[in-house]
């Protein structure tokens, strides 16, 4: 080896030393500039997920349908016929009421829950024995406004219930196993500490991109974020949300049916008295029933084809054999 | 040997190399993946905004400036655009943007004599006529009576939708009473007479010809009209044809194109559409001269050329009908007036 390539040898070592420590610089530098916590505020490291509030499979009705005008009595008489409000409330369960409350609309034009319904489902729960009955929704603007103009918030308070407003901490970052949407995405997990019951209600409505609006729709409530970037595939995000979320019951209030316009309406003529009321453990079936009540069928709307594809319950409501009745 | 003058090896020219070559894969790495950054985090400091209204100091001037003696304010204005309108009306924000939609103003109003019952004043600056047009044609209420505040405009039996110029405004009430109903009226003349609607005219229109036309019923839809992604700004004019004791609707339309080339163009592709989602081809009837009518999915589609405007009837319930309608649209398009 010459004098020459031993001078070289040193030189390629004194550059490789250099090059390595100018990478190790670089790289304590963004090390040290990087924000292992993210946008500070809001959210939190660590994820959260909402637990299974569904009940155990039993030979007991899944599915009612009764019709007359009066929510009160229809929904009495709809969770009859699933055995009662008992069957799925008990002693010290602390329920959470998962309302419609998107829009600041005053109860009349149907485009959020029913505030007589909702009072009288709160009431039943607590008559039922439940610790607590919380009620809540995340409509992104102006919340106190949405619970107050609907007179959800006045009609639950009224019977014991409580409003949980999505404030700044209610969020935490989620995740749903093989989804395409749901990652690492805001959900509203706040309301839901130490409960033990989940109650969803929807009114069932026309909606603009879904096709319609109904208890699995009525999930989408739960995302904070931008989330109107979902409505460019809004069947799937539905999908993942009847994933996500295992509700004891659905509530489908189809009283008065949204039929054109949604979900917002807002002139009456966008309304048509249906009459119906639907409980079920089967959000798919009462989903798939409810379409009826718009005049489409569960095959028209994609999300439904694909909860009952994943087996998260049956389009075939009819196969359930559902309790029908009628209250005048 | 010079520092200066001495020649890399092999061995150095490698791993100098590849050292770049590591530096140039993490700068991509950073420069793609700026593009799918999660939303979520984006959104982290906005996701529940718990009390805001957004009141905008800088809000256009489209709420009233003196209110009808009926009327009190009720809340602070609100302003939405693009980016979040979608925070007040959810689902039916894609049907304005994709309308061309630029601003929204809301503000409630209650009424003296109750103080509980209340209305909601809405104005969508959609940027132009057409646009305006568009969102009013595609909500239109058919229990709507048409009123002659704009030429388009129309009430239910609790709201008043009305297009002046370049704005939408919708006026809702759950609460009906006369006097409230005389206020929200009285908010809208003042509203034209703020916003003056011009000429209001939309000459597309008057290319669909008069015979068995519906009063009121014309529309105007954006974006993906019966699905297509191809139609775009494609105007349609409500038919009713006595059939029987009863009529029987069809939906006539048009977009017009730069070019004669183009319209035939855009002509094939929806046939190609229609055909590859399972539509039939039907034997020609009363407008052989259009081409033939296709069968998708129990109702009859007919589409044609003519000059540079693509035209024909959509969902007709039945042949003849659909066949008539065209016939009457194709002449009326070759005269070049109805």
């Amino acid at each position: 080896m010459s004098q020459s390539d031993q001078l070289a040898r040193r030189d390629f070592l004194v550059r490789s030393a250099k090059a390595g420590a100018a990478i190790v610089a670089a790289g304590g530098v963004g090390l040290w500039l990087h924000d292992r916590k993210g946008p500070s505020g809001n959210i939190v490291s660590e994820s959260a997920s909402l637990p299974d509030f569904s009940l155990p499979v039993s030979t007991a009705p899944k599915m009612s349908i009764v019709t007359g005008a009066d929510r009160v009595k229809t929904i009495n008489r709809a969770l009859s016929a699933l055995g009662g409000i008992e069957r799925f409330i008990k002693s010290g369960d602390r329920v959470v009421l998962k309302v419609n409350a998107a829009f600041a609309s005053p109860a009349a034009l149907s485009a959020t829950s029913n505030p007589d319904l909702v009072a009288e489902v709160a009431r039943l729960c607590l008559r039922a024995g439940a610790a607590s009955v919380i009620v809540t929704d995340n409509p992104i603007n102006d919340p106190p406004s949405c619970f107050a103009l609907t007179g959800i918030a006045k009609a639950a308070e009224a019977v014991g219930a409580k409003i949980a407003l999505p404030g700044p901490s209610a969020f935490k970052p989620t995740t749903l196993a093989n989804a395409t949407l749901i990652k690492d995405w805001p959900l509203l997990i706040e309301p839901f500490h130490g409960v033990t019951k989940l109650i969803g209600m929807a009114p069932v409505k026309d909606h603009n991109r879904a096709g319609a609006s109904m208890t699995m729709k009525n999930w989408y409530g739960l995302l904070g974020g931008r989330r109107n970037v979902f409505h460019q595939d809004i069947h799937t995000i539905i999908f993942e949300l009847a994933r996500l979320v295992r509700p004891t019951l659905v509530i489908l209030d189809g009283t008065t049916t949204m039929m054109t316009n949604g979900p917002t309406g807002g002139s009456l003529a966008d309304l048509k008295a249906t009459n119906t009321m639907i409980a079920s453990t089967d959000a798919v079936a009462a989903d798939a029933f409810g379409a009826t009540l718009l005049g489409k069928t569960a095959a028209s709307l994609s999300f439904i084809g694909k909860c009952a594809a994943a087996g998260l319950g049956t389009a075939d409501f009819e196969s359930l054999n559902p309790v029908r009745d009628h209250v005048e | 040997m010079s520092q200066s003058s001495h020649k890399p090896g092999r061995a150095e020219q490698f791993i100098g190399s590849s050292i770049l070559l590591c530096v140039a894969v993490i700068a991509a790495g950073v420069y793609f993946k700026q593009f799918s950054f999660n939303p979520a985090v984006l959104t982290a400091t906005t996701i529940a905004p718990a009390t805001a209204t957004n009141v905008s100091a800088t809000a256009p001037d489209e709420t009233p400036a003196v209110l009808p003696p009926e009327l009190t304010v009720m809340s602070a204005p609100e302003n939405f655009g693009p980016d979040d309108v979608y925070n007040k009306i959810d689902g039916k924000a894609d049907l304005y943007l994709t309308a061309g939609f630029v601003h929204m103003t809301c503000q409630r109003f209650a009424l003296k004599a109750t103080n509980d019952d209340w209305m909601e004043w809405f104005v969508y600056d959609m940027g132009a006529l057409p646009q305006a047009f568009s969102v009013f044609s595609l909500q239109r209420r058919a229990e709507g009576q048409t009123i002659g505040l704009t030429p388009f405009a129309y009430q239910t039996e609790n709201a008043i939708y009305f297009v002046s110029g370049r704005y939408y405004v919708e006026a809702v009430t759950a609460m009906p009473v006369p006097a409230m109903m005389t206020g929200m009226m009285a908010m809208a003349r003042q509203f034209v007479a703020a916003h003056p609607p011009g000429a209001a005219e939309i000459p597309e229109l008057k290319l669909f010809p008069p015979e068995n036309r519906e009063a009121d019923n014309d529309g105007l839809q954006m974006a993906d009209a019966f699905g297509f992604d191809g139609f775009t700004n494609v105007f349609t004019a409500k038919y009713l044809l006595p059939s029987g004791a009863t009529n029987v609707e069809v939906l006539a339309y048009l977009k017009i194109t730069k070019t004669a080339a183009d319209a035939t163009a855009l002509r094939d592709a929806y046939r190609s559409f229609l055909l590859s989602n399972g539509g039939k081809e039907m034997e020609a009837g009363g407008a052989a001269a259009l081409g033939k009518p296709i069968n998708f999915m129990d109702s009859i589609e007919i589409v044609f050329a003519e000059s540079n405007i693509v035209a024909g009837v959509h969902a007709a319930p039945d042949a003849a009908s659909a066949a008539k309608v065209s016939q009457q649209l194709s002449d009326s398009l070759r005269k070049g007036n109805p």
